[in-house]
């Protein structure tokens, strides 16, 4: 079976001249399907730069990346692929607000090319799922924080990705908050056989990882202690 | 839940603008609709009504001094003699004389002095037939030498209406008829008999133009005849109202024009400025419908489907209140006639959507600065 990520030799380079830095410096990875990969590491050593790249958003100045076996290579295609192969949690829910809660999730759907009728079923399943079912209605505005990345989490889910790119996704939430909405994304993830790559601070993330892995200084570790 | 959810529909409604903005940008694109829509209307109903009055039905075809082809700046008069040539001509049924000329009208109860308002008189041998006002929208045709017809807009200005009496150099006339299609765009008018005409403009005998019925239609031998008798030229009805109309309408409607192109500018700086607006304040919804994996073609397509829906929806605001004004005119200030058309609501819509799409063009554009990454900042 493809991996959902698979990372190789990567490389990026921000700034020009003297202020030239390596960000990433032959990174490797590989996020299989149904794993829960946990990427740490202090603010500015890179993480972001790796998700922006697993999304096909930044073009490595040297290396390899595949989404399901798609090569991100081809700019022409990261748009569809993003759209069909990836599901985003970001740090902020980044609910659009003039769509309600249920027509934020279906979008992912519609923009995946999924079929309109099988959208509708979907949703509703993912809502009911995430417990937030009787907030379908609902404007974001109305929501709460958790709620309002547990819709984040729907919308990730919904047109069934093969890779989960989440960044800092507990960042804004309190501690309750947090663990739900990281067990749920966790859990649906991997009953979907979709891949989770999960940028984070948050230590309290680990329990649902099934490995961790740190960048310092744009170099990838793994990290001891394999959750499951 | 069911709904629509296609991508595009889905994307046109996360980028909506606002209630607030929307009926503004709407309102004000309906304003300068409206500006354009009255002027076109006014245009309209000084074209219909000269037409109406060039083309009646029991005239064939005007005789006028030579070179002239219009009643709005004709000059010169046909003699007795000349009117009697052209009834003379084989072939000629009816030959109405018409006297056109200037007169001051008063208020009865004027004061001495006043100089009255200047109308152009039309006088012919009978008011209620050929050469007479096209229809009446109140009353009949004058039918004795003390009888006049006047437009509404000149009975209104001078604050009589039918029954009542009017003075004109000294002689009182009594109103019997208040004339349709006519206002003070176009002119001020008075119908009236022609022997009183032209002995109070002392042109006894004489007539501006001629109204002349053809019983066996128009054939060149007996126009040819007509025009070599009359010592005039004839003219055909199509003619007649090209002619009118260049003098009527021709200034009007490049004043028309102008403040339709003042109007359509403004409108294109509001509906750009509100694309702008959306683009600048939605900047991170757009990154984020980008990192989702939306193309650029629905995005920009949203933006401009709402333009120019709001542009359509403002036009059409602009239609309806042109058709209340319309109302509102003739009803209460009839000084002033409109007659608004669909078509011309319809060829605004076309000049006015296609434009502001344009203007909003520019702020769309701005849409390739957005970087999708942007959806990742905290």
């Amino acid at each position: 079976m493809r991996p959902a990520l698979q990372v190789e030799g990567l490389r990026v380079v921000r700034g020009e001249g003297r202020r030239q830095r390596t960000v990433l410096d032959d990174v490797a990875l590989t996020v299989a399907s149904g794993e829960v990969v946990l990427l740490e590491g202090p603010s500015g050593s890179g993480k972001t730069t790796l998700m922006l790249v697993a999304a096909g958003l930044l073009t490595p100045h040297a290396g390899r990346v595949a989404v399901a076996g798609h090569p991100l290579s081809d700019p022409s295609q990261r748009r569809s692929l993003r759209a069909t192969h990836i599901g985003f949690v970001f740090q902020r829910a980044n609910l659009l607000d003039r769509l309600s809660v249920w027509e934020n999730v279906a979008l992912a759907g519609a923009l995946a090319g999924c079929p309109a009728p099988a959208i509708g079923p979907e949703v509703d399943r993912l809502l009911d799922a995430l417990g937030i079912a009787d907030l379908a209605h609902r404007s974001p505005a109305e929501l709460s924080g958790g709620e309002e990345h547990r819709v984040a989490v729907a919308r990730a889910l919904v047109h069934r990705p093969a890779l989960v790119l989440a960044d800092e996704p507990t960042g804004n939430l309190d501690a309750v908050s947090g663990r739900a909405v990281a067990a749920t994304l966790c859990a649906l993830a991997r009953e979907r056989g979709a891949g989770v790559l999960i940028a984070t601070h948050d230590a309290r993330l680990q329990p649902w990882a099934d490995r961790r892995v740190a960048l310092v200084d744009g170099v990838l570790h793994p990290l001891s202690g394999s959750l499951v | 839940m069911t709904g629509r959810v296609t991508a595009s529909a889905l994307i046109s409604r996360a980028l909506a603008v606002g209630a607030g903005r929307r009926a503004l940008t709407a309102a004000s694109v309906a304003a300068s609709a409206l500006l354009s829509l009255v002027l076109l209307g006014v245009e309209r109903s000084v074209a219909s009504g000269i037409t109406a009055y060039a083309e009646q039905p029991a005239v064939d075809v005007w005789v006028l001094p030579h070179g002239q082809d219009n009643l709005v700046r004709l000059s010169g008069l046909l003699s007795r003699e000349q009117i009697s040539a052209a009834r003379a001509v084989p072939g000629v049924g009816a030959v109405n004389p018409i006297l056109r000329t200037f007169l001051a009208v008063h208020h009865p109860d004027a004061p001495s002095g006043d100089p009255g308002l200047t109308a152009l008189a039309l006088a012919m041998p009978d008011p209620a037939g050929p050469g007479g006002p096209p229809g009446w929208t109140a009353g009949r045709a004058p039918a004795a030498p003390g009888e006049i017809g006047l437009d509404r807009a000149l009975a209104w200005q001078l604050g009589v209406g039918l029954d009542g009496v009017v003075v004109i150099a000294d002689r009182r006339m009594r109103v019997v008829g208040l004339a349709r299609d006519t206002d003070l765009i176009a002119t001020r008018f008075v119908f009236l008999d022609l022997t009183v005409a032209q002995e109070l403009a002392s042109y006894r005998g004489q007539a501006s133009f001629l109204a002349i019925d053809l019983p066996d239609g128009a054939p060149p031998e007996v126009l040819q005849a007509l025009a070599a008798a009359a010592e005039a030229d004839v003219v055909d009805k199509h003619t007649f109202v090209v002619g009118n109309l260049r003098e009527l309408v021709g200034g009007f409607r490049t004043l028309q024009r102008a403040v339709t192109a003042v109007g359509l500018l403004a409108s294109s700086f509001l509906v750009a400025l509100l694309v702008q607006g959306v683009v600048e304040q939605r900047r991170r919804d757009v990154a984020l419908l980008l990192a989702l994996g939306a193309s650029a073609g629905p995005i920009v397509g949203a933006l401009l489907g709402e333009t120019a829906l709001l542009v359509l929806a403002g036009v059409g605001l602009g239609g309806a209140l042109v058709g209340i004004l319309a109302w509102a005119t003739r009803s209460f200030w009839p000084i002033l006639v409109l007659d608004p058309s669909l078509i011309d609501v319809a060829g605004t819509a076309a000049v006015f959507v296609p434009v502001a799409a344009l203007a909003a063009l520019g702020p769309v554009l701005r849409l390739r600065r957005v970087d999708p990454a942007e959806a990742f900042r905290p």
